[in-house]
């Protein structure tokens, strides 16, 4: 741990080793922490009677008066860890880093974490995300929440695929608010420097996946079914982000894993499946409605304005492809999965060699990746969820296809790559598929 | 009388003959000066030219915004030969500069030293203006995705507004550093600015009433449509 780490230890009644550990990272959330800690309880003393766990609450200041609901639902002495207004950075990081610290003073063999604000989590969550590392010795448990098609979009078009194609695991949420994790992936992620950076502060979320299978460890997932959150406490301290902000937390973490660790990625080809625990769910998912019309003209905006600034990022002839998409029939607006991939591959070698400002590079891939979302809910619109699943494969089978490319131009600062083909159908007499068909990627 | 006029001219043109005699290996010493600063220019020249090749420096420079804002301003030089430009005119003028002290010529003297005391607001001005013109095109830029990515109305207006003034700005500042009618500068600045905001304020409160209106009720229509959309990007 590094030697500015939080100060954050047990109470002297709490001591180690303990085989299990829970942390639930708050701010502000008194109204749905309760239900939260009772289900981890419950999850706890039904599926791991006979094994010692401890609940970690860390509290980033909470003005409502969530530390004492939490103390007051969990009021034996040794089962609760406690912090509030955790030092350093403010963000998902600095919390993060706190529990790791913990999971290390109290060599806990198998930990969790689990989001405040959840209204669907059930005590079988705690077995489906502690109990392949304890039972099964995996360090890894990245959830499989039930999602509607349309829920999760930046998931579907870049993070799912970019890290299946980057590392070659089949993880099909590597970012999200709950995971499972050994003590021995808590040890090394609190071993890694990145808990002074920026990263911590607004993406660490997206960097906890990528940096277990690139560095080996094992990762499954398990079938959580429907996450269920509550609408975002606000104020100051909660503000939404917009797309750019997301992406920004999201995509610039992914790009600056690449950067940091490229013989993690480089020469890896194709994708393995990853062990997947627990039942499917059979239920539908909640309905998700997207306003497809307004993304594409976000997107048409971009092409308008930014064609410019898509140029220094671009291959040739890949800033033309987008203007000619753009200038479609907003009802058959279709956005070519190469051409996303290509544009996505771009901007990460935009980010590897600053081609401009890394946060303006970000925003300028905002308006591009509204119109793929615009794109995609076009060509789901009619399909089932099996059916958007065979899609988002399609997708994913294309980003690893294309990967070669990518890699090739890596090292190669200033080398032209390849500029865009000419496809018939972009443009041509054959003209872009009809919503709500679907239509073979490559 | 003529006896005294011969002997006046003789005196006159032994004095120049002298001064004349004086003079050419001081104006041969200025000329070897002069070629030789003029060779040491064309091998400056040559080997900046070669570094900043290797060094990547053109491709740099276009990223950085500067290159643009340079064709903007009617300079199509590549950075590359534009600093190798600088580095032989500096040297030639420093060496044609010095070549003149070798004249001997109180006059030259003053002019050189007048000259030397002026070139560190030369130097400051130059890097104020470089600076501008950075700091314009990256806020230039991030107000045109700024403005994009939040649907305001004309982006590329918005920043390329941005960047005039602040381009206008850093050149006022330039020349005022340089000394170069420093009230006119200062006020004609002032004046436009002024101006301009006036005129944006009263084109958008009169003659934009209807475009401001319209404006407002598409944002909050869509804000309100926004609720009835529950996509969800992560």
């Amino acid at each position: 741990m590094s030697p500015d780490a939080p100060v954050l230890r047990p109470r002297p009644d709490v001591c180690g080793p303990v085989d299990l550990l829970v942390g639930i990272p708050s701010c502000n959330h008194a109204g749905t922490i309760a239900g939260v800690v009772q289900a981890v309880q419950a999850g706890l003393a039904s599926h791991f009677p006979g094994n010692r766990a401890v609940l970690v609450h860390l509290d980033g200041g909470s003005s409502d008066g969530t530390p004492e609901a939490v103390r007051a639902l969990v009021p034996e002495p040794g089962r609760l860890v406690q912090a509030v207004h955790l030092q350093g950075a403010p963000g998902p990081g600095s919390a993060l880093r706190a529990l790791l610290a913990v999971a290390g003073d109290l060599d806990a063999r198998a930990c969790a974490v689990v989001g405040p604000d959840l209204l669907g989590l059930r005590p079988a969550w705690m077995d489906l995300l502690l109990g392949p590392v304890l039972r099964e010795g995996f360090d890894l448990v990245a959830p499989l929440y039930l999602r509607h098609k349309y829920d999760g979009t930046l998931n579907n078009g870049i993070v799912h695929p970019l890290t299946r194609s980057l590392y070659g695991q089949r993880i099909r949420q590597p970012v999200a608010g709950e995971f499972g994790f050994s003590g021995k992936l808590a040890r090394h992620y609190l071993a890694q420097g990145v808990w002074e950076s920026e990263l911590a502060r607004t993406g660490i979320d997206a960097w906890l996946a990528p940096t277990a299978v690139a560095d080996g460890f094992r990762a499954c997932q398990a079938y959580l079914g429907k996450r269920g959150q509550a609408a975002p406490a606000a104020g100051p301290r909660n503000p939404a982000p917009a797309v750019p902000g997301i992406l920004q937390q999201v995509v610039g973490a992914e790009f600056d894993f690449m950067e940091a660790h490229p013989g993690a990625w480089k020469d890896v080809r194709g994708s393995v499946p990853v062990p997947r625990f627990g039942p499917e769910p059979a239920e539908a998912p909640e309905p998700v409605r997207v306003d497809a019309a307004g993304l594409a003209r976000s997107f048409r905006r971009g092409v308008r304005d930014l064609q410019g600034l898509w140029d220094l990022v671009l291959r040739p002839g890949a800033t033309h492809e987008l203007g000619r998409i753009g200038v479609w029939d907003p009802s058959r607006f279709y956005f070519p999965t190469d051409l996303w991939v290509r544009v996505l591959h771009d901007f990460a070698l935009g980010w590897h060699r600053r081609v401009m400002d890394r946060q303006h590079l970000l925003q300028a891939l905002t308006p591009i990746y509204l119109g793929w979302v615009a794109s995609w809910a076009g060509e789901t619109r009619q399909a089932s969820a099996q059916a958007a699943e065979e899609l988002e494969e399609r997708v994913c089978l294309r980003f690893e296809a294309l990967k070669p490319e990518l890699s090739g131009a890596w090292d190669a600062p200033g080398e032209p790559r390849p500029g865009i083909p000419l496809e018939p159908a972009l443009g041509g007499p054959e003209g872009p598929p009809l919503p709500g068909t679907l239509r073979r990627t490559s | 009388m003529t006896e005294a006029l011969f002997d006046s001219l003789n005196r006159i043109w032994l004095t120049l003959h002298a001064k004349v005699l004086l003079l050419i290996p001081r104006l041969l010493a200025a000329l070897a000066v002069f070629l030789a600063g003029l060779a040491l220019g064309a091998l400056l020249r040559a080997i900046v030219r070669r570094s900043l090749k290797l060094a990547r420096f053109d491709q740099r420079f276009e990223r950085s915004g500067l290159s643009p804002a340079l064709r903007r301003a009617g300079l199509d030089w590549s950075p590359t030969g534009l600093a190798g430009g600088v580095a032989f005119w500096g040297t030639a003028l420093s060496a044609g500069i010095f070549s003149l002290t070798a004249l001997e010529m109180p006059l030259l003297d003053r002019m050189i030293e007048a000259f030397f005391l002026y070139l560190p607001r030369v130097f400051a001005a130059g890097i104020i203006l470089a600076a501008g013109v950075l700091l314009a095109n990256f806020l230039a830029r991030a107000a045109l995705l700024l403005a994009v990515n939040e649907d305001l109305p004309a982006p590329r207006l918005l920043s390329g507004t941005l960047r005039l003034l602040l381009n206008a700005l850093a050149a006022a500042m330039a020349l005022e550093q340089l000394g170069v009618a420093r009230a006119t500068v200062t006020v004609a600045f002032g004046i436009l600015f002024g101006a301009l905001m006036l005129a944006l304020a009263l084109a958008f409160g009169l003659g934009a009433r209807d475009l401001a209106r319209d404006f407002l009720a598409k944002r909050i229509a869509r804000d309100e449509a926004g609720r009835e959309d529950n996509l969800r990007h992560l």
